[in-house]
C-alpha cells in the first residue's frame, strides 16, 4: 500500500513539476493565462479542474481497452468517447452544483472552463499505464494548472506595472515572452 | 446596387478587422495550446488551420440557430461534443495534410476544447444573427490560420531547415519544436502585429487583454455555492470578456441598414 | 477593494556599477580562461561580445530609441554567457546565446533594470536546450561532474587542491579555476558585501544538501567541496544569482532567494536529466519567486491597499 502511495506521489510530482504539462506541454495554457487573469477563486477552480482530470483519467484507463478492440481505430474516435464521458461527469457535476448546493450563474460558467480544456481531456492519453499512476498524473495535473495560473500571475503583475515596456511589447506580446522564458527555465528540470 | 455593395464593403471592413486587428490569438490569447502543440510544420499548421476554421464555422453556426436557448453551462458541453464530431469526420481529409499522415497528432484531437471556440460562441454568436455568425467564425478562422501557417512555418525552419516538408526531413534542432520556441515565436509575431496596428490604425487600438485583475488577492471562500447574489465586482464581468465584438457586428448592421 | 503595484527600477548607478564589477570579474575570469583553454576561449568572448554589442545596438539604439550603451549591461551579460560556455563549443553557440538574451530577455521588457529574467541566464539555457551536445562537450579528460556522477572524488591532498583551483579539470570557460572565484568571492566581499547575500544563501543551502544527502563515498568536507567546485554551481552563486535587477534587496529575502535556487541547483543535481543545472536554478527563481512572494522586480514592488490620486499621476 505504502509502495503505491509512494509511487503514486511521484508520479504526481512527475507530472506537475518534472513535465510541467502546462508550460513544457503547452496543455491547459489558455485556461491558466484566463485563471491568472481572474485569479481569486484559483483554488476553488484547481481543485475543479483536479476533480475532471481524475475522473476523465480512471474512466478513461476503463475505456480505452474498450475503444482497442474496435476496427479501424482512429484518435479522434477515441476523444468523442472521451469527450461523451466528460460531458456526462460534467453534467452530473453540473446538475449537483446547481440543484443541490444551488450555485450562482457565474459558479455555474466556470465550471465549464474547469472541465472543457485541453488539460482534462489530454488525460486519458498522458495519465499513464495503470490506474493508480492515472490518478497521480491527473492529481499532478490539476496542482500544475495551479502552479502555472501562480506564475504567469507573477508575470502579469510585472507587465501590468512596468510602464517602461516598449507600447508594441505590452499585454499580449510581453505575456507570451515571459511564458516563453518561463517556459525555457523548467526544460531545465525536464532536461530534453 | 448600392446597398449590396455597402454591405461588401462592410463585410470586408468587419473580416479585416476579425482577422488582423483583432487577430483572436495575437491579441486575445485564445487557442494558444493548438499551436503551440500541433502547429510544428507549415503542413500541420495548415491542417490546422482547416480544421480550427470548420470546428468555429460549425460551432457558431448551431450556437447562432440552436444552442442559443440552451442556458450557457449546458453550451459549453455542446461545444465540446460538436468539435469532436466535426474532427472525427474531417479526420479522413486532414490526416493526409499532416506531417507524419499516420496518426492524428494529440494537438487535432483537443482542438475540439479550443478556447477560440467557446469565445467567439459566447461572445458573439449566441447574441447575433447567423449570417453575421458566419463572417465572424470566417475572420477568426482566418486570423487564427494565418498565426498557425507563420508559426508552422517559422519552427519547421529551426528544426528542420525546409519549407513544407514537415516531418519527413532529418530534424537538425530536434528540441526546436520545444513549446517554449512557439511561445516566443508567438510573442514576436504579437508584437510586430501590435507595432502595425499602433502606426497604421490607431483608432482601433483598444485594450483587448486586460491583466488588471491579476492583482487581486486569492481566496479560499468558494464564490458561489450557495450564494446566489453575492459577488465581488470582478466576478460580475463575463468568463470569456477578453474582446469586444461588438463593433464588428454594428459594422455589418450599418452596411445593411444603409 | 482596489490594489495598486508599483514598480520602482534598480537604481542606475547601483545598475551600473554592478555591470561594470560583473565586467571586470568577468574579464578577469576570462584571463584566468585564457591561460586554462588557450586562444579559442577569448574568440568565444569576443564573439558574444560583438553580436551583443549589436543586438544591443538594434534593439534600444534603432528600434527603442533609447541610449543603452553606457549602462553596460549588454557587454556584461554577453560576458557572462562566453563564462558560461566551454571553449571548444562552435562559435555560433555563443552568437545565439548572447542574441537571445538581449532579444528574448531583455528587449520585451523594455529596460535592463526591470528584466523579470537574467539575460545571461537566459541566453545560456536556450542554447544548452537547443544545442546540449556543444554546451556539454569539453576538452579531452573527464569533467568534475562526471566523475561526482560515477561516485568518484577528487581527494583534498595538496595535488588535488591545486586542481580545483587551477581548473585541471575541463569546463566552462569561467567556471572551472576555483581559485578565481574564491578571488571574486574576496572581491564582492570588500566591495559590496550586500551582494553577497544570495550567494551565501546559494552556497549554504547547496551545503546543506550535500551534507545531508551525500552522494559520495568520502568524508562529507571532501564531498562537499567537491560538490560545489564542480559545474557551474560557484559561479552561478557569485555570479549569477545576486544579480541587482532579478534579485530581492532586502537582507533576509535576498538570502532566502539564495537559500531556495542553491536547493533547485542541486534538485537538478541530483534528479534532474540535464548536464548541469545550477543557471537553469537561478532561471527557476526569477519565475517562482514573485509567484510565491507577489514580488516582482527587485522586490520593490509597492503594494497599497488603495491607489491614491497622487500614484495615479506618477504611474501615467
Amino acid at each position: 500500500m505504502l509502495q503505491i502511495f509512494l509511487k503514486m506521489l511521484s508520479v504526481t510530482l512527475f507530472t506537475s513539476l518534472i513535465q510541467s504539462t502546462v508550460f513544457s506541454g503547452g496543455l491547459g495554457i489558455d485556461e491558466s493565462i484566463k485563471g491568472a487573469r481572474k485569479p481569486r477563486y484559483l483554488v476553488m477552480y484547481g481543485l475543479w479542474v483536479t476533480f475532471f482530470s481524475v475522473t476523465l483519467a480512471v474512466a478513461g484507463r476503463f475505456i480505452t481497452p474498450l475503444l482497442a478492440k474496435i476496427t479501424p481505430r482512429s484518435a479522434s474516435q477515441d476523444f468523442i468517447a472521451y469527450i461523451i464521458i466528460l460531458v456526462c461527469i460534467y453534467i452530473g457535476a453540473a446538475a449537483l452544483c446547481k440543484y443541490i448546493l444551488g450555485a450562482s450563474k457565474k459558479y455555474m460558467n466556470s465550471l465549464g472552463f474547469c472541465a472543457f480544456n485541453s488539460l482534462v481531456l489530454s488525460m486519458p492519453v498522458l495519465g499513464g499505464t495503470s490506474l493508480s499512476k492515472a490518478v497521480a498524473a491527473a492529481i499532478g495535473a490539476g496542482i500544475a494548472y495551479i502552479l502555472s495560473v501562480l506564475i504567469i500571475r507573477g508575470g502579469m503583475r510585472h507587465i501590468n506595472a512596468n510602464k517602461y515596456i516598449p507600447a508594441f511589447f505590452r499585454g499580449t506580446p510581453a505575456l507570451f515572452i515571459y511564458i516563453s522564458l518561463v517556459a525555457l527555465a523548467l526544460s531545465g528540470i525536464s532536461g530534453v | 446596387m448600392d446597398r449590396i455593395r455597402a454591405i461588401l464593403r462592410k463585410i470586408r471592413l468587419s473580416l479585416f478587422k476579425g482577422a488582423f486587428i483583432h487577430n483572436p490569438i495575437l491579441t486575445q490569447a485564445a487557442g494558444v495550446f493548438a499551436i503551440v502543440v500541433a502547429a510544428k510544420s507549415l503542413r500541420d499548421g495548415f491542417a490546422l488551420a482547416l480544421t480550427a476554421g470548420i470546428i468555429l464555422l460549425v460551432n457558431e453556426a448551431a450556437a447562432a440557430l440552436l444552442l442559443k436557448r440552451l442556458p450557457r453551462w449546458l453550451r459549453v458541453a455542446f461545444y465540446a461534443l460538436i468539435g469532436s464530431a466535426v474532427i472525427y469526420l474531417a479526420e479522413p481529409f486532414i490526416l493526409p495534410l499532416t506531417s507524419g499522415g499516420r496518426v492524428l497528432p494529440l494537438g487535432f484531437c483537443l482542438l475540439s476544447v479550443n478556447a477560440l471556440t467557446v469565445i467567439r460562441c459566447e461572445r458573439f454568436a449566441c447574441k447575433n444573427k447567423l449570417r453575421h455568425c458566419i463572417v465572424d467564425a470566417f475572420s477568426g478562422a482566418v486570423g487564427y490560420g494565418a498565426v498557425a501557417l507563420v508559426t508552422g512555418a517559422i519552427r519547421e525552419l529551426i528544426v528542420y531547415g525546409t519549407f513544407f516538408r514537415g516531418a519527413d526531413a532529418v530534424p537538425l534542432i530536434p528540441n526546436g519544436a520545444l513549446p517554449f520556441i512557439a511561445f516566443a515565436i508567438l510573442g514576436f509575431l504579437a508584437a510586430a502585429h501590435k507595432a502595425v496596428v499602433i502606426k497604421f490604425y490607431p483608432k482601433e487600438q483598444t485594450n483587448t487583454f486586460s491583466m488588471k485583475s491579476s492583482d487581486e488577492k486569492i481566496v479560499l471562500r468558494d464564490p458561489g455555492l450557495g450564494n446566489k447574489k453575492k459577488h465581488s465586482a470582478s466576478d460580475d464581468s463575463d468568463d470569456y470578456d477578453i474582446i469586444d465584438l461588438r463593433p464588428a457586428v454594428r459594422d455589418i448592421q450599418e452596411g445593411e441598414g444603409e | 477593494m482596489d490594489r495598486g503595484v508599483k514598480i520602482r527600477l534598480t537604481d542606475k548607478k547601483e545598475y551600473i556599477s554592478s555591470n561594470a564589477d560583473t565586467l571586470l570579474l568577468s574579464a578577469g575570469l576570462l584571463a584566468v580562461g585564457f591561460f586554462v583553454n588557450g586562444l579559442s576561449a577569448l574568440y568565444m568572448a569576443g564573439i558574444c561580445l560583438l553580436i551583443g554589442a549589436i543586438s544591443e545596438y538594434i534593439c534600444f539604439s534603432l528600434i527603442l530609441k533609447k541610449k543603452t550603451f553606457g549602462d553596460l549591461s549588454a557587454f556584461a551579460s554577453s560576458l557572462l554567457v562566453a563564462m558560461l560556455l566551454p571553449a571548444t563549443a562552435p562559435l555560433y553557440i555563443g552568437a545565439l546565446a548572447s542574441a537571445f538574451a538581449i532579444w528574448v530577455a531583455k528587449l520585451p521588457f523594455g529596460d535592463g533594470r526591470n528584466t523579470p529574467f537574467l539575460p545571461a541566464a537566459a541566453g545560456f539555457c536556450f542554447v544548452a536546450i537547443l544545442f546540449p551536445a556543444e554546451v556539454f562537450s569539453f576538452a579531452s579528460g573527464t569533467t568534475l561532474l562526471d566523475m561526482l556522477a560515477e561516485g568518484n572524488s577528487v581527494k583534498l591532498n595538496l595535488i588535488g587542491f591545486s586542481r580545483l583551483m587551477t581548473g585541471y579539470y575541463p569546463g566552462a570557460i569561467g567556471t572551472t579555476v576555483s581559485g578565481a572565484l574564491a578571488g571574486v568571492f574576496l572581491y564582492r566581499l570588500v566591495t559590496k558585501p550586500k551582494s553577497l547575500l544570495p550567494s551565501l544563501g546559494f552556497i549554504a543551502s547547496s551545503a546543506i544538501f550535500v551534507l545531508i544527502f551525500p552522494r559520495l563515498n568520502c568524508d562529507h568536507f571532501t564531498g562537499l567541496v567537491n560538490e560545489l567546485c564542480a559545474g557551474s554551481l560557484l559561479f552561478t552563486a557569485l555570479m549569477l544569482i545576486n544579480d541587482p535587477v532579478t534579485s530581492p534587496s532586502k537582507p533576509v529575502r535576498a538570502i532566502l532567494y539564495g537559500f531556495m535556487g542553491g536547493t533547485v541547483a542541486m534538485l537538478l543535481r541530483y534528479f534532474g536529466n540535464m548536464y548541469d543545472g545550477s543557471v537553469f536554478a537561478v532561471l527557476i527563481m526569477n519565475c517562482l519567486w514573485p509567484a510565491l512572494f507577489g514580488e516582482t522586480v527587485s522586490g520593490k514592488v509597492r503594494q497599497k491597499k488603495t491607489v491614491s490620486k497622487k500614484t495615479e499621476g506618477g504611474e501615467k
